[in-house]
């Protein structure tokens, strides 16, 4: 039960992630889309917003999930896709700081630095206000991430919007609206930590209700374990006297006694057969070419059983030869168990009769 | 847990499957050797120990078990003693693989079961390279013939011993 669990719960946090990936995909595909006519005509940089949101949040993402296996193979198909389709956007316009908005593609780190060298290039002296808003905007977005994360989007597409109508008023004064591309690069920074830190809330959310590690290897191992001790309880149910045991230690003792005890009875066993065997060998010749004849006689339609009638003739003339009187079926010398093995060899076991032929091996020695 | 409750399955055959496949193994010896011959009695245990092993094997299901398969396997190497090279060669891989598995034992969280499950691989045969769950299943599954091979065989004392 635990394992088929562990998996599923594995399961669902892949759906997680590739859900939350495709979510972010989905929202900043159409700016790009919208951005992306617009660019041709101005060299104004939204996109270069939306390239700094989508590269900070894919890094982020991957180090949300670090053990998840099948989140790198998502990772770096959409991620290179869209670094080459903002890299592919943004070469005509590497002037307005776009070399480091391509810093944001090779790593989440460089935020801050290519954020203030945008800041740089527009008013220099709200570098350290800027740092200190994004700084603040990820310490508290972990509390409120996902209550806040959907109205981030729709602030989000509404300020690219906002951006977009704006923007043909952006030649009269180049500073101010360098200011306003600034805050809302600061806003949009905050929000995509935001929501970069939803994810991760919600998986240290399932991670603290469980109480379980999801690290792939404690998730097998785990499933090893509950394994384990389902098969121990089993051989609890076997081994006599091991029910009272407390440990896995001592049960498996107690279990690899059982074992040694039966093989040492199994030795025990043949070596009183061999001491019987003798007499048996002495006997067994001639009382099987009796047997087998007078069987034949006496089963003729049966005749396919040939070898199980040979057994049973044998035996009971054997104990017959030690006993003097005559009795086909002992009751005293063998056991109902044997009996029943013969009764029910002869009348619902063809196919295991069938199986043996030690007649065709026994009939050289008639 | 439904799907785990199907894997592990340790139905064995009646008890006059093995009754029939030791009578019939014991049968085969006595016409593999030569009864007037007076063979040592050691060797005669040694060999009525090696058919009921094999007649238990055959009985739990031939090939479908590791151990009867592990069993089986090491009773046909005994069979044909031509090969005793590859017997030393077997010997060596096995100790090589149970030098690695006390070292990957030796690193996981539960070191103390890992350490006796070690000593049971011993006892199991074909357990050497057994994963620690399987060797469990499979050691459920050992016993259960091991006990209904240990019942016949005490039936078949008490029915040959004379009185």
């Amino acid at each position: 039960m635990g394992g088929e669990s562990n998996e599923g719960e594995m399961g669902f946090k892949h759906g997680d992630d590739q859900s939350g990936i495709s979510r972010v995909g989905i929202t900043s595909m159409p700016l790009y889309a919208k951005a992306d006519p617009f660019f041709s005509s101005t060299d104004w940089d939204p996109v270069v917003n939306g390239g700094g949101f989508s590269s900070s949040h894919y890094p982020s993402m991957v180090m949300d999930n670090p053990g998840m296996s099948c989140f790198p193979h998502y990772q770096p198909g959409s991620g290179s896709g869209y670094a080459a389709d903002m890299s592919a956007s943004l070469l005509p316009f590497g002037d307005c700081g776009g070399g480091g908005q391509i810093g944001h593609f090779l790593g989440s780190d460089k935020k801050g630095e290519s954020v203030g060298r945008l800041i740089r290039a527009g008013e220099s002296h709200e570098d350290h206000h800027h740092h200190q808003v994004s700084d603040d905007g990820v310490l508290d977005a972990s509390p409120t991430g996902k209550r806040r994360q959907p109205e981030t989007e729709s602030q989000w597409n509404k300020k690219a919007v906002e951006e977009y109508q704006e923007d043909p008023q952006r030649g009269s004064d180049q500073s101010q609206k360098k200011h306003k591309t600034d805050q809302s690069k600061e806003t949009m920074n905050k929000e995509s930590s935001q929501s970069e830190e939803a994810p991760k809330e919600n998986y240290i959310h399932m991670r603290a209700r469980r109480g379980q590690a999801t690290n792939s290897h404690s998730l097998a191992e785990r499933v090893r374990r509950e394994k384990i001790s389902e098969r121990m309880r089993l051989l609890q149910e076997l081994v006599p006297g091991c029910n009272k045991i407390t440990g896995k230690a001592v049960m498996l003792d107690e279990i690899i006694n059982y074992v040694q005890s039966l093989q040492q009875q199994v030795e025990f066993l043949s070596m009183k057969l061999a001491t019987v065997n003798p007499e048996i060998n002495v006997d067994i010749d001639r009382i099987l070419a009796k047997d087998l004849l007078q069987s034949r006689d006496r089963n003729t339609p049966t005749l396919g059983l040939n070898p199980f009638t040979g057994f049973q003739g044998t035996i009971p003339n054997l104990s017959t030869t030690t006993n003097p009187q005559y009795n086909p079926l002992p009751q005293t010398t063998l056991e109902s168990e044997l009996q029943n093995l013969y009764q029910m060899g002869f009348v619902s076991n063809p196919s295991t009769m069938s199986s043996f032929s030690p007649n065709g091996r026994l009939k050289p020695e008639l | 847990m439904a799907s785990a409750n199907k894997t592990i399955n340790t139905d064995v055959p009646a008890k006059d499957i093995f009754a029939l496949h030791f009578l019939q193994s014991l049968s085969n010896l006595r016409i593999q050797n030569p009864l007037n011959s007076p063979e040592e009695t050691t060797d005669r245990v040694k060999k009525i120990k090696m058919a009921a092993y094999i007649s238990m094997a055959r009985a739990a299901g031939g090939t479908n078990r590791l151990w009867s398969r592990a069993l089986l396997r090491r009773a046909s190497k005994e069979n044909n003693k031509i090969n005793r090279f590859s017997r030393r060669k077997r010997k060596v891989t096995w100790q090589i693989s149970s030098e690695r598995r006390g070292r990957r034992s030796s690193n996981r969280r539960a070191p103390v079961v890992e350490e006796v499950a070690e000593r049971l691989r011993n006892f199991v045969p074909g357990g050497g390279g057994m994963e620690t769950s399987k060797l469990m299943e499979e050691t459920a599954h050992y016993i259960k013939c091991l006990s209904m091979q240990v019942k016949v065989m005490q039936c078949l004392v008490d029915g040959l011993s004379p009185k």
